[in-house]
C-alpha cells in the first residue's frame, strides 16, 4: 500500500466523514462519467419521450418520477450532474491557472503591477459574486461555455489574492533569495521554486470553491441565465420543478435539490479535510 | 354607556363598509398606459373599457351594439353616417357631442403616437352634420367599418386640448361606467363608479385592478380572498382553485400556430443548403406529425382547444367545411419520405417564453413530436421583447406565433398573416413567413371591399381553403381557453375578448 505511505493521505483517511464524503463524490463523479450506462433513458433524445408519461408521480414506473414532457428525472439528474460537475470543475481549472499566474506576478515582482493587479480584484471583489456573473451571463448569452468562462472571471481573484499572499513571504525566503543570487532569472524562479510552496493553500481553496463554482452555476440557471434549457444541469432541474412545486408535482424539484444539496456536502467535507491535514499550524 | 357606544360605532362601521361595495381584481398584466390610442394591448383595453365609451361596441355575444353611437347605416359604398347619444357627459362634466368625435378621430388616426392608426387607414375622413350626426368617408367600400369603430375610444376634445400625452396618460377622462381615481404603476389603479353612467348606475363604488403578475402570487390572492376574481389561472393550479372558488374558462380569440420560412431557398436555421419548408409535402407532414390532443391534455391540463383553421367558430370567417387532420405519423413519414427526407433533417424552432400560456412547454412537446417522424427540433426560447424583433425581422426559419382576432372577422388574420407582403398596400404585416399566394391575395383583397355580406364570407372562406388546405401555410396548433377564477360574491360572465368590463359584472 505505497499509497497510503504518504503522510498526508493516511492522515487525511482517518477523518469518518472525509471519507464519506469522498465515497459520495466518486460516486457522483461515476454517474456524471457514465451516464448512458445508468440511466433508464437518454433525456436529450425527444425520440424517447412521450407526453404520456406526462408527471408521473416518483416510486412507480419513474423512480423519481417524470416532468412534464415525460422525462425521466433520475434520468435527467445523472445528465444534469454531469453539466454541473463538468462547469464547477473546468472553471476552477482556469481560474486556479488565471489566478495563479496574476498572484505570481503581483507578489514577486510588486510595484505598479502589484497595485494594478491587486486594484483589479479589490474592485471586483466589492461587487457580490452573483451580480458580476449575471451581468456577465446577461450581456452573452445562455451556453456552457461561456457560464465556464463566467465563473473565471468571478473566482481568479479568490486565487490570485492567496497567491500574491503567499509568495510575499515565500519571496523572502532564504531558498528564494539563493535562487536569484545563483542567478536563476525571474519566471524560473517563480515557477520552479516559489510555485511548489503555495500550492498547498490553493488546492484547499480550489477543492471548497469547486462546491462554490457549483452553486454559483445552479443559481444562475435556476434564474434562466446560465446553461441553455437543451442541456439541463442541476440547477435548471430545480428551475423547471420549481414552475409546478406548488401545483403538487415536488419531485421535479426536490430529488435534483437533494443531490445538489450531496454533492456540495461530499466537497465540503473532503475541503475541510485537505485543509486541516494541509495546515502545518494546525497540528499537534 | 361606553360600551354601547362602541358596539354602535363598529355597526356603522360595519354597514358603511358593506354599502361601499368595492370589487378587487388581480390581474396577470396591468395598462401599460391609460392613453387610449398608444398601444392596441389586451391588458390596457381590458382596463380602459371600464373609463372610456365607443361608438360601438361588442357585446358579451360579441355581436356589435349601440354605444356613444345610437345607430349606424351606410348612405351607399364609401360614407356612414352616425347618430350619435345625446344627454352623454364626460367625467368631468363636458358633454358629448360631434366635435368630440371628429377630434377623437383626429387623434386616433393622424397622432403620430397612435398605435391604431392600421385600424382606421382604410376611413378617409369624419364630417359633423349637426351636434350630433357625424358622417364617415372611406377609402372604397369597406364593410368592416363598424368592427373597427370598436377600437376609438372618445375622449374630450376640451380636456385634451391643454394637456401634455404624459398627462393623458395617467389622467384618462371618458364617458365610461367607472372613473379615473389613482394608478400606482406595478401595484393598483382604482376606479370610483360613474353615478351620472347613461346606460344605467354601476353596481359597485370602487374597482381596484391589482397587478398580480407572479402566478402563484395571483392564486395565494384569490385563495385568501385578497381579490374577488383574478384572470389568467394557472392550468396547473386548477386544482387548488377549483375547491374553494369558482371557476370558469372561455374560448378566447387567440390562435397558437406554427409559422415556416415558405420562400428562401437557405433557410437560416435550417441545416443543409435547401429550405425543407419550400416543399408543401414537408409542411403537410409537420401537420400530421404533430400530436396536438396530448399538448391539449398534457400541457395545457385540458384548456385549450385543438384548432383547424385560423379563428375559432365564433369569428364570422369561420368554416364548419375544414377540420383538424388526425395525428398520423406514419402519413407524416411516407410524406417526408416522397419530399426527399426520409431521415428528416435539423431546425431551430424559435418560441417566446412569456408571452402565451405555456408556451416555451409546447414548443418542447412540438420538437418531442417531430423527432418521432427524425424531424430534429432545437427549441430556441427566449422572453417575448427579444423573440419578437427577431420574427418580424425573419430571422428565423420554424417559430411559433400567437394571433388574437379580435376584430371578430377572420379579414383580420388573413390580411395581417396571410396576404402576401405588401408595406404599400398595408397587407401581410406580420407573415413572417412570407407565404404568397396571388390568387389567396385577390381573394383577400376582393373580400375586402365586399358590401354584401354573404359574397363575403364565401370569399373568405375560399381564401382560408387554398391557403391552409392546398398550400399549408401555417400549422395551426391550439385556440387558447381563458381562465377565471373569482368567488361567489359576484356574478361574472367571462368576455370573448378577455376584458375584464365591470359594467357586466355584479354584487351577489
Amino acid at each position: 500500500m505505497k499509497f497510503f505511505e504518504n503522510e498526508i493521505v493516511s492522515e487525511f483517511f482517518e477523518d469518518k466523514l472525509a471519507v464519506a464524503g469522498v465515497f459520495i463524490f466518486i460516486f457522483f463523479m461515476f454517474c456524471a462519467l457514465f451516464p448512458a450506462v445508468l440511466s433508464p433513458q437518454n433525456p436529450y433524445d425527444l425520440e424517447q419521450l412521450f407526453l404520456e408519461n406526462s408527471f408521473k408521480a416518483p416510486f412507480g414506473e419513474f423512480l423519481l418520477g417524470s416532468d412534464e414532457q415525460g422525462r425521466d428525472i433520475l434520468s435527467a439528474i445523472m445528465y444534469g450532474l454531469r453539466i454541473s460537475l463538468y462547469v464547477g470543475i473546468a472553471s476552477t481549472i482556469l481560474s486556479v491557472l488565471i489566478g495563479l499566474i496574476a498572484g505570481l506576478i503581483s507578489g514577486y515582482f510588486g510595484g505598479i503591477v502589484d497595485t494594478i493587479i491587486m486594484r483589479i480584484a479589490d474592485i471586483q471583489l466589492s461587487f457580490p459574486a452573483i451580480l458580476v456573473a449575471l451581468i456577465i451571463m446577461a450581456l452573452w448569452g445562455q451556453g456552457v461555455t461561456k457560464i465556464v468562462i463566467a465563473i473565471t472571471i468571478v473566482n481568479w481573484v479568490y486565487y490570485a489574492r492567496t497567491a500574491r499572499g503567499v509568495v510575499l513571504s515565500e519571496k523572502e525566503k532564504d531558498y528564494a533569495q539563493s535562487a536569484k543570487a545563483l542567478g536563476m532569472n525571474s519566471v524560473s524562479i517563480m515557477f520552479k521554486e516559489i510555485l511548489p510552496n503555495i500550492m498547498a493553500p490553493i488546492i484547499v481553496i480550489a477543492t471548497v470553491r469547486i462546491a462554490n463554482a457549483i452553486i454559483l452555476e445552479a443559481t444562475l440557471s435556476f434564474l434562466g441565465l446560465g446553461v441553455p434549457i437543451t442541456e439541463p444541469s442541476l440547477g435548471s432541474l430545480i428551475s423547471n420543478g420549481y414552475q409546478v412545486l406548488f401545483s403538487g408535482y415536488w419531485w421535479g424539484s426536490v430529488f435534483p435539490g437533494i443531490v445538489l444539496m450531496l454533492l456540495v456536502i461530499s466537497i465540503n467535507l473532503i475541503g475541510d479535510r485537505l485543509r486541516d491535514v494541509m495546515n502545518p499550524r494546525l497540528k499537534r | 354607556m361606553k360600551k354601547l357606544f362602541l358596539t354602535l360605532t363598529l355597526l356603522v362601521l360595519f354597514v358603511g363598509s358593506s354599502f361601499a361595495a368595492t370589487l378587487n381584481l388581480g390581474v396577470a398584466s396591468e395598462a401599460i398606459t391609460l392613453d387610449p390610442y398608444v398601444q392596441n394591448e389586451t391588458a390596457t383595453s381590458s382596463t380602459l373599457s371600464n373609463i372610456f365609451d365607443t361608438l360601438i361596441r361588442f357585446d358579451a355575444d360579441y355581436q356589435l351594439v349601440p354605444g356613444l353611437a345610437t345607430s349606424w347605416k351606410a348612405l351607399d359604398n364609401i360614407t356612414w353616417e352616425v347618430k350619435l347619444r345625446k344627454g352623454v357627459t364626460f367625467h368631468n362634466g363636458n358633454p358629448f357631442n360631434a366635435d368630440d368625435v371628429l377630434f377623437s378621430f383626429d387623434r386616433f388616426k393622424n397622432w403620430e403616437r397612435s398605435g391604431f392608426k392600421g385600424k382606421v387607414s382604410s376611413i378617409e375622413k369624419v364630417e359633423k352634420k349637426d351636434a350630433y350626426t357625424v358622417v364617415f368617408t372611406t377609402k372604397g367600400p369597406y364593410p368592416l367599418f363598424p368592427r373597427k369603430m370598436t377600437y376609438m375610444r372618445i375622449m374630450d376634445q376640451e380636456y385634451c386640448s391643454d394637456k401634455t400625452p404624459e398627462h393623458l396618460g395617467t389622467h384618462p377622462v371618458g364617458t365610461g361606467p367607472y372613473i379615473f381615481d389613482k394608478w400606482i404603476k406595478g401595484a393598483t389603479l382604482t376606479l370610483n363608479a360613474n353615478a351620472k353612467y347613461w346606460a344605467g348606475v354601476p353596481s359597485y363604488d370602487r374597482v381596484v385592478f391589482k397587478a398580480l403578475t407572479n402566478d402563484s402570487t395571483r392564486v395565494a390572492a384569490i385563495l385568501s380572498n385578497e381579490v374577488d376574481l383574478i384572470n389568467r389561472v394557472p392550468v396547473k393550479d386548477i386544482n387548488r382553485v377549483k375547491g374553494s372558488k369558482n371557476f370558469i374558462q372561455k374560448p378566447g380569440l387567440r390562435l397558437i400556430y406554427l409559422q415556416m420560412d415558405h420562400p428562401r431557398a437557405d433557410s437560416p436555421y435550417v441545416t443543409g443548403k435547401i429550405n425543407p419548408f419550400a416543399d408543401i409535402r414537408v409542411r403537410r407532414a409537420i401537420y400530421y406529425a404533430i400530436n396536438e390532443d396530448n399538448i391539449v391534455k398534457y400541457i395545457m391540463n385540458g384548456f385549450a382547444e385543438p384548432a383547424g383553421q385560423f379563428q375559432p367558430n365564433v369569428v364570422f370567417g369561420y368554416d364548419d367545411s375544414i377540420k383538424r387532420v388526425s395525428h398520423d405519423p406514419a402519413k407524416a413519414k411516407q410524406l417526408l419520405a416522397d419530399a426527399g427526407y426520409p431521415d428528416g433533417f435539423e431546425v431551430v424552432l424559435d418560441a417566446p417564453n412569456n408571452r402565451y400560456i405555456n408556451d416555451e412547454q409546447i414548443a418542447q412537446a412540438i420538437a418531442s413530436s417531430l423527432a418521432k417522424v427524425k424531424i430534429k427540433v432545437k427549441v430556441n426560447a427566449m422572453p417575448k421583447s427579444a423573440y419578437f424583433p427577431k420574427v418580424n425581422s425573419s430571422d428565423s426559419s420554424f417559430n411559433m406565433l400567437g394571433w388574437s382576432n379580435s376584430d371578430g372577422d377572420a379579414s383580420s388574420f388573413l390580411d395581417a398573416c396571410v396576404h402576401s407582403y405588401d408595406q404599400d398596400k398595408g397587407y401581410g404585416r406580420y407573415n413572417g413567413g412570407r407565404y404568397s399566394n396571388p390568387e389567396v391575395d385577390r381573394l383577400i383583397e376582393e373580400s375586402d371591399v365586399m358590401i354584401d355580406q354573404v359574397k363575403r364570407l364565401e370569399l373568405m372562406k375560399k381564401a382560408q381553403k387554398i391557403a391552409l388546405q392546398d398550400d399549408q401555410n401555417i400549422i395551426p396548433l391550439h385556440y387558447q381557453v381563458d381562465l377565471y377564477a373569482y368567488n361567489n360574491k359576484i356574478n361574472f360572465k367571462p368576455r370573448i375578448d378577455s376584458h375584464l368590463y365591470v359594467f357586466e359584472m355584479s354584487q351577489k
